[in-house]
């Protein structure tokens, strides 16, 4: 349960990151992370003895937790960019921030998943295993994504 | 090795530290003689930095982030969903219990067959829609035989309940069998002379609502000609399975 928990603990970024790719807002951002991680850890203790990709499936929870409140309250659940800027605008949000994540939201899920695991020093050879991923697949794959972003940034598709 | 451009995977992992001092020195010497390569190797850093930049925003700055992660550490996991569980103890024969979950969920959605598994399951939250069933709403409140009908099925349902119940609260005993007495009844009356009966149960419910009877709160709603949801039913099993483990 413990180990469990660890891993938990490390996909909490990536489930926050991408929580905000999502709906921009940092509070209501956190408010799906919560009710996310409230979900997961109910179904914690049967998910012992199973390999989990805890980034995988957090971030897929929080996806549903999105869909769930978006059919709720019938609102949009894919901002365009002005919008996305509007609800990202919070004190202590710096553009170069909001910058970032406006392009970082455009990139596939399996790049965002890769970016951030390299972004908080995972070596290939565990996101290799986390993805079920070769290490070569691993290292070509990052740099499409850095070069998907890069496209992105400078304003293309 | 003469100059080149650099690969993808040789960017990437330069960028991230994968490779051995000799194999940087390489990468360094390609990067510092060909412009092409030292340009890549230059905006996939940034863009590495960047990445990273939002990953410490989250961990550094979000006071959230702190939160959840207290919320992960001390959270205190009950054995296999004690819920579920202490349902599955009252009623092991799955089938019947498949059949009791069936009931209560098609009661009102009449052909939703998978709503009884979403009440066992903690993944998948109701949604508006699924809650609210208009069609549902309208005659129910005044034909006693179709009344009687539904609050004779989940008595039988739960009649095993219903005897734990008596056992913990032998006082509810007689408000338990007037209602099944009443209820047998409106199946059978006209709904000129249902009147009384109605009001009979009404009174049973409402005493065995106050005792604490699990789905008790339901058979009141349905005696009023109340809507009932899918959160009620939810609310019920919640109260079977509190009321089980605190008479265990």
């Amino acid at each position: 349960m413990d180990e469990l928990k660890k891993q938990l603990v490390a996909a909490i970024p990536h489930m926050m990151v991408y929580a905000r790719s999502r709906v921009g807002h940092p509070d209501e951002a956190n408010e799906l992370v919560q009710e996310a991680l409230e979900r997961i850890l109910k179904r914690l203790p049967q998910l012992g003895g199973e390999e989990i990709n805890f980034i995988a499936y957090g971030k897929r929870t929080v996806r549903n937790v999105h869909i769930e409140k978006w059919r709720a309250s019938r609102r949009t659940v894919h901002l365009d960019d002005a919008e996305f800027e509007v609800a990202c605008s919070q004190p202590g949000i710096s553009t170069s921030y909001i910058d970032t994540m406006k392009v970082f939201r455009k990139l596939s899920e399996q790049c965002q998943s890769l970016l951030g695991l390299v972004a908080e020093r995972y070596r290939y050879v565990e996101i290799a295993t986390m993805l079920g991923m070769t290490e070569g697949a691993v290292a070509g794959a990052i740099s499409r994504c850095r070069t998907a972003f890069l496209t992105f940034m400078k304003g293309g598709h | 090795m003469g100059p080149k451009v650099l690969t993808a995977e040789e960017i990437s992992r330069y960028v991230d530290g994968e490779l051995s001092d000799y194999e940087r020195q390489q990468i360094d010497f390609q990067a510092e003689s060909f412009n092409l390569s030292r340009k890549k190797l230059e905006e996939h850093k940034a863009v590495a930095d960047q990445i990273a930049g939002l990953f410490q925003e989250v961990t550094r700055n979000d006071p959230a982030y702190r939160s959840f992660v207290r919320m992960v550490e001390q959270y205190e996991p009950r054995s296999i969903d004690a819920d579920i569980q202490a349902i599955r103890r009252l009623i092991p024969d799955s089938a019947r219990l498949r059949r009791i979950l069936d009931e209560l969920a098609s009661d009102i959605y009449g052909t939703v067959s998978d709503v009884s598994m979403n009440m066992m399951s903690m993944e998948r939250a109701p949604s508006r829609r699924d809650d609210i069933d208009l069609s549902a709403i309208g005659e129910r409140a005044i034909n006693p035989v179709r009344i009687g009908i539904e609050l004779a099925r989940h008595l039988d349902e739960f009649v095993g309940i219903n005897g734990l119940f008596v056992r913990a609260f032998p006082e509810s005993s007689s408000a338990l069998q007037k209602l099944e007495n009443s209820v047998m009844t409106l199946r059978k009356i006209v709904p000129e002379e249902a009147d009384p009966e109605i009001a009979m149960a009404t009174v049973c419910i409402e005493q065995l609502v106050q005792d604490g009877l699990p789905g008790a709160k339901i058979m009141s709603k349905i005696i009023q000609g109340e809507s009932v949801f899918k959160r009620d039913y939810q609310m019920a099993m919640r109260e079977v399975s509190l009321f089980v483990e605190s008479n265990r």
